[in-house]
């Protein structure tokens, strides 16, 4: 086991990415306030008389996709050039160590200091907004009533895809020396372009018109005097809560073992 | 210690090595010199699991370097030509970097400091090149590990720390080590190393002891006509025709790593059949 993992070395991967990105990271950090801040101001300038608390959480998912795939694209910089390459892959660890090192670093401690940067930012705007229409009765801040319901029933979901899709670029990082996160993205929209057409392909390959598919049922609505009625052909529910899963949690792992066995072929 | 077998390699347009066979010993320093271009650091990054062979195999210290195994790494230490050091202050980067070598020792690693005459609060980005080489040879010598594979080691080195580079690595060398140095700039190894492995286009074209072409060839300054032209090789001189002969007497000569090498290139045959047990045969006859 400890030819192939060890928490020992982990622990002094991690100990030695921090130290030595450490001026990268504050930097990186202060842009990341700047920007939250900016954005913040952009909202409460534009907010007219109506404030509501869920536009915060759309700024919260624009930002961290955006700022986190920018991170994850990043990720394996040390790769790009010969010099760094030889740096980063004779250092002694394994590649599984390393890959879970700057997983930590892209993923985990990354969503953690956007959403301490984002509460903060968040928190001191709110403040401004009250402090600003306490004596304008005109004025109004909406806070989300229940965040279990409505938007925040999806942010999970959101949650979800921003792992696969951060995975998605940690390989893109590792499979492109430049341009990482523009290639990365052109690739992931054509792929989710592909599966888009060919799924509708398949739709109407295998259905006659009318019938609604979403891979697990297909729901054929009948017309005429029978309307109203309908036919549902559904997988069995063990299968339907398996393909569900493999959509929301398999994703990342996937992209994760491919990006693992990409970096064991890389040659520098 | 480190064993090539059949060696295949070759970039998207460029063959490398087409069928390289090579065996590397401990207590050795190595000499790897060649033109540029012919291989030299492919065969180094190749050996330390860099670049994988597309045919044939490497075995170093029992392990297959492409497979990067962490017991594989901790023995192996790469002072490439072209390196990266982090934005750290020379102390930092030792204390990150050194947990990960076993055999590390702080005490070898000051004593090469004060010998290359480094400061080490300073931060590496703000070195030279020169310096900044001199920190990462001081911390590949301090690593302690079995195998110290160098690229181009005195390129950007001052003559006073080419010298010292000499010294010590000299210093270094013990029975349980191998130093494998690759180099253009013969002259810089001189004294230096034991054994001199010459490659070219891909192929070895001499692979012989320091000890063993001290008594087969020899390196002198010639005005006899007839030495002159039956040499190995020869260029002219100030003093008067400098050549590489065969070591017929068995008279002391100080080794010319550089002529050797214009002979080995420009009259390889020639060179091998010294070296072959046929030409003693051919002159006892």
């Amino acid at each position: 086991m400890y030819s192939s993992f060890s928490f020992s070395r982990l622990g002094k991967l991690i100990t030695k990415q921090f130290f030595e990105n450490a001026r990268l990271y504050t930097f990186s950090v202060m842009a990341l306030f700047g920007l939250l801040a900016l954005v913040f101001a952009f909202w409460v300038a534009i907010g007219g008389r109506s404030y509501h608390e869920e536009n915060t959480w759309m700024i919260f998912l624009a930002g961290l996709f955006l700022a986190g795939t920018v991170f994850a694209s990043l990720s394996f910089n040390m790769l790009d050039t010969k010099d760094k390459g030889i740096y980063w892959l004779t250092l002694p660890a394994t590649h599984f160590e390393k890959l879970v090192c700057t997983i930590l670093y892209s993923t985990v401690f990354f969503t953690i200091v956007y959403c301490i940067c984002f509460f903060i930012i968040k928190s001191l705007s709110v403040l401004f907004i009250l402090e600003y229409i306490k004596d304008k009765p005109t004025f109004t801040y909406t806070p989300m009533p229940d965040f279990s319901k409505g938007f925040g029933e999806v942010i999970p979901y959101f949650l979800y895809a921003f792992f696969a899709v951060q995975a998605l670029y940690l390989l893109g990082a590792v499979y492109f020396r430049r341009y990482t996160f523009v290639i990365t993205t052109v690739v992931g929209a054509v792929i989710i372009f592909a599966f888009a057409y060919y799924w509708t392909r398949i739709q109407k390959g295998m259905f006659d018109e009318g019938v609604s598919w979403n891979i697990i049922s297909a729901q054929k609505n009948e017309l005429g005097i029978f309307k109203g009625q309908y036919f549902l052909y559904s997988l069995s529910s063990t299968l339907t809560k398996t393909i569900k899963f493999m959509v929301f949690f398999a994703w990342a792992p996937l992209f994760w073992i491919v990006t693992w066995y990409r970096l064991k072929e890389k040659e520098v | 210690m480190i064993t090539i077998k059949n060696l295949h390699f070759g970039y998207k347009k460029k063959k490398v090595f087409n069928g390289l066979s090579l065996s590397l010993q401990a207590g050795h320093i190595y000499g790897l010199l060649g033109k540029n271009g012919t291989g030299k650091s492919t065969l180094l990054r190749s050996i330390a699991g860099l670049l994988f062979p597309n045919e044939g195999s490497v075995s170093v210290l029992g392990f297959t370097p492409g497979k990067r195994h962490p017991d594989f790494l901790q023995s192996v230490f790469m002072v490439a030509e072209e390196f990266y050091l982090p934005d750290v202050t020379v102390q930092k980067y030792v204390k990150l970097n050194a947990p990960f070598y076993p055999n590390f020792s702080f005490e070898q690693f000051s004593q090469y400091l004060q010998e290359f005459e480094i400061p080490e609060g300073n931060t590496l980005q703000n070195m030279s090149y020169g310096q900044k080489k001199k920190v990462l040879i001081s911390f590949g010598l301090a690593c302690n590990t079995a195998l110290l594979l160098m690229d181009e080691p005195t390129n950007g080195l001052d003559i006073m720390s080419k010298s010292k580079f000499r010294k010590v690595i000299a210093g270094a060398i013990d029975e349980s080590k191998c130093i494998v140095i690759s180099t253009h700039q013969v002259k810089d190894l001189e004294s230096l190393i034991d054994r001199i492995t010459i490659i070219d286009e891909g192929q070895i074209l001499f692979d012989q002891t320091i000890e063993s072409i001290n008594r087969k060839i020899q390196f002198k300054i010639s005005f006899d006509r007839e030495e002159v032209q039956e040499a190995l090789y020869k260029e002219p001189s100030l003093q008067g025709t400098a050549i590489v002969a065969a070591n017929i007497e068995g008279d002391n000569s100080k080794l010319d790593l550089e002529l050797l090498y214009k002979a080995v290139v420009t009259n390889g045959d020639a060179v091998r059949f010294v070296f072959n047990n046929q030409y003693a045969t051919q002159l006892n006859n």
